[in-house]
């Protein structure tokens, strides 16, 4: 169910659009790229008093009151403007593990200073192969005579060097998982930044050695794998999102430029081997952006087909998008082989985006295990 | 599926309970193997129930004897049709989806009064467009008909008319002005398929079946208030026609296709071996595979959901028909064929063909031979790719050969 009239969705996907064309234009993402954090401070602040970082936050919490359907659209809008910012690592998956948990204190003490802009939280799940199964995670967590003991380390983890806070997702040698808040002052966090060939998203490897108290959990310990995998679906869905709105973009320049670009006298668009790379982009786009806003749309009433719409996001979306940032730059040519043209910006975008919360053949398969199944 | 089908709940029983009562569970045993006239028979008794229930037409308004279902009625309608495994209603499918919305789009009172009672009635139409030069390029047809006194007079060739043999009538696509450019030179007319001068030739497609026929026509003689439209008019009626081909039809075929091809796709591979004597199940790359395919027709099914909740919500829709048509045909060949790379040599044994079962008979290489009429039909892949880019991308036309005339 959807917070905003069809109406009002249309209107917001305008002004959004309108206002990152300029707040995130190529000069700005660029000149945000060379910051070590990647954080746009300003659009950071102008968004949040727009109150568009906590879209899906209810009213009661300091929020807007909507529904995913239509943090969706911010989060498609941002993919077209490669947005950077911890948009989907604090606005959307911290705080939908607050709003997911069952600690309402610790929902209330963070999410209004979220929601303003001020503090930003991330979500530590992913093991250094790169895998996200709930049931081998990075993070390890004990019961202690002392607290709840988390170690080891979790990888890849968005925005890491900017997040005043992490929620931790940690597995025990029973593969039950625990999910408790971490500040990065805690004593025992160490945070050390990896470099990726994507200056526009920033990750880090959070290693641990905490030991906290039991009002920093979400739930009960041992009682967050379905927690566990809905941040990975909405992880999924979110990085779908966005790659949908960078394919979509990708599009609409690969094409613009097919218009104007002649060579042997004529727009390149006139040939069908440029024309059907157009047309197959759009093929993905139409395809991709259809699944990613129905899957949005299914965490506003949960149901089984959540992971299954997700799943399909990772085997379809991420992937067919990836491969149109790919041949946007073949459209291009030579000058979509510099540094200077964007393309290059969206291909590394959408490459991080695909693998971002699981491979594809992980999600594929964990589809065909439900197809499979014996019935 | 969006929100305004809970309203039709009770409508949906109603129709989930007339299936239970009226799709025969043997169906597609008894159609195993059946020839041509078994197969006739058959589709004329299914299109009876149908007719009888109320669900023939159910895109039709009520005046003119359809069901005047509303869109999402029909979406319901073709949901349940496709989860009861119902016989596909394909001997009128030209009638009913092509020739019928035409002349309501374009016909006279006279011709609506005539024609319109009898398609509801069970006449039978095939289409004549294509012609042997005239596939991706139909505005170049070649087929003429010229006016002597109050009929016209054809002559010419066409092929790929489905149904032929069957048919009472034609829709039939015809050049009348050889001057003027191509698409300004064709007339709509609809033809008795009884006329003298007509001679149909089936034609054995790949998979085995004859399902078209190439159509001759000597001197054909078609009365001039069989034109539809006005003369000269044809291609614009014509592409209100290609437009109806594909619709609410969609939610039918993807529902099969969900059920009947990717269902049916992983409970065969639950009884297949691998050379390694591993069940195909269990292995990783095969689990890749199905996961791939149905993670496709859960998209393929928003597709068209979206298609459906433009047209309910906005009353239109943008390039979505084009997509779903690329992406169905697409992914319907791809997953056949990634059948036949997993069953291997079992799949290449030869089974008595399917008739009626649509898309999905479970013969994986019949389906696959099959799905070519989706890759090619209704305008081939190619030449929607090239539609979409100029369509919907504006890129600029491909130079074509310096004579945009058809007279040559």
């Amino acid at each position: 169910m959807s917070g905003l009239t069809e109406q009002e969705r249309d209107e917001f996907a305008e002004t959004a659009r309108r206002l990152l064309t300029e707040g995130s234009s190529s000069e700005r993402v660029r000149a945000a790229m060379e910051t070590p954090h990647g954080h746009d401070r300003a659009l950071w602040n102008q968004i949040a008093e727009l109150g568009w970082l906590s879209i899906h936050i209810p009213e009661d919490r300091g929020g807007m009151g909507g529904s995913f359907s239509d943090t969706a659209i911010m989060l498609h809008e941002a993919g077209r403007q490669l947005m950077m910012g911890p948009l989907l690592g604090s606005a959307v998956l911290a705080s939908a593990a607050l709003l997911w948990g069952e600690n309402e204190s610790l929902a209330d003490q963070h999410l209004p200073a979220m929601t303003s802009g001020e503090r930003v939280l991330t979500v530590a799940l992913a093991n250094p192969d790169g895998s996200y199964q709930s049931n081998r995670l990075g993070p390890r967590w004990t019961r202690r005579h002392d607290g709840l003991h988390l170690s080891g380390t979790a990888a890849f983890v968005l925005d890491a060097g900017i997040a005043d806070g992490f929620i931790v997702l940690a597995t025990d040698e029973t593969g039950s998982v625990t999910a408790v808040l971490i500040d990065a002052d805690d004593p025992g966090v160490r945070v050390e930044m990896t470099p990726t060939m994507d200056l526009t998203r920033r990750v880090g490897m959070v290693t641990l050695d905490v030991v906290v108290d039991e009002s920093r959990l979400l739930v009960e310990a041992g009682r967050a794998g379905d927690l566990c995998d809905r941040l990975v679906a909405l992880g999924v869905i979110g990085s779908g999102l966005d790659t949908v709105g960078a394919a979509e973009q990708m599009m609409e320049r690969s094409a613009a430029y097919a218009r104007e670009r002649e060579q042997f006298g004529r727009p390149i668009g006139s040939f069908q081997a440029i024309k059907h790379h157009c047309a197959n982009m759009l093929v993905s786009v139409e395809a991709s952006r259809a699944i990613a806003l129905y899957a949005a749309e299914l965490f506003d009433a949960p149901t089984p087909d959540l992971i299954e719409a997700a799943g399909a996001v990772a085997s379809f979306a991420r992937p067919a998008c990836a491969e149109v940032c790919r041949v946007a730059v073949l459209v291009h040519g030579g000058i979509g082989f510099t540094w200077e043209h964007d393309a290059h910006m969206f291909l590394k975008r959408s490459k991080l985006n695909e693998a971002l919360f699981g491979r594809a053949s992980w999600h594929r398969r964990r589809l065909a295990d439900r197809v499979l199944a014996p019935r | 599926m969006i929100e305004e089908l809970a309203e039709l709940e009770s409508f949906r029983q109603e129709i989930r309970d007339w299936c239970g009562d009226h799709v025969p569970r043997d169906w597609r045993t008894m159609q195993a193997g059946a020839d041509h006239d078994q197969f006739v028979e058959f589709s004329r008794w299914w299109g009876t129930q149908l007719r009888d229930a109320g669900y023939f037409a159910p895109h039709w308004p009520a005046e003119w004897g359809g069901s005047g279902f509303s869109l999402l009625q029909q979406v319901v309608l073709a949901q349940e049709l496709a989860a009861a495994d119902a016989p596909r209603n394909g001997l009128y499918q030209v009638a009913l989806y092509n020739a019928g919305p035409s002349i309501l789009h374009a016909g006279t009172d006279q011709q609506k009064r005539r024609y319109l009672p009898e398609i509801i009635n069970g006449k039978v139409w095939c289409q004549g467009f294509s012609e042997p030069n005239a596939g991706s390029d139909l505005a170049g047809l070649q087929t003429r008909a010229y006016l002597d006194g109050d009929h016209y007079v054809v002559n010419g060739q066409k092929v790929w008319t489905s149904a032929a043999r069957q048919a009472d009538h034609c829709i039939l696509l015809v050049r009348t002005d050889p001057d003027a450019p191509k698409h300004k030179g064709i007339t709509f007319l609809l033809m008795d398929m009884d006329s003298p001068g007509v001679e149909i030739r089936p034609i054995k497609q790949a998979t085995g079946q004859a399902e078209f026929c190439e159509t001759f026509l000597d001197e054909v003689r078609v009365p001039v208030e069989n034109r539809l439209g006005a003369e000269n008019d044809g291609w614009a009626v014509s592409q209100s026609t290609l437009a109806s081909e594909r619709g609410a039809v969609m939610v039918e075929l993807v529902e099969r296709l969900m059920r009947n091809g990717m269902m049916g796709f992983a409970s065969a591979v639950r009884h297949w071996t691998l050379d390694d004597g591993t069940p195909a199940a269990e292995d990783s790359g095969v689990r890749d595979v199905i996961g791939s395919r149905y993670a496709q027709t859960i998209v393929i099914r928003q597709l068209v959901n979206r298609m459906i909740t433009n047209l309910v919500r906005r009353g239109g829709v943008g390039p979505e028909a084009s997509v779903i048509k690329i992406f169905y045909s697409e992914m319907l060949q791809g997953m056949f064929d990634d059948a036949l790379r997993l069953q291997g040599m079992p799949s290449q044994v030869a089974r008595p063909a399917q008739v009626s079962a649509g898309w999905e008979s479970g013969d994986w290489l019949y389906d696959f031979i099959n799905s070519y009429g989706w890759l090619i039909g209704g305008g081939t892949n190619e030449i929607m790719r090239n539609i979409i880019a100029e369509r919907v991308l504006g890129l600029p036309k491909e130079l074509r050969s310096p004579s945009q005339r058809s007279g040559s």
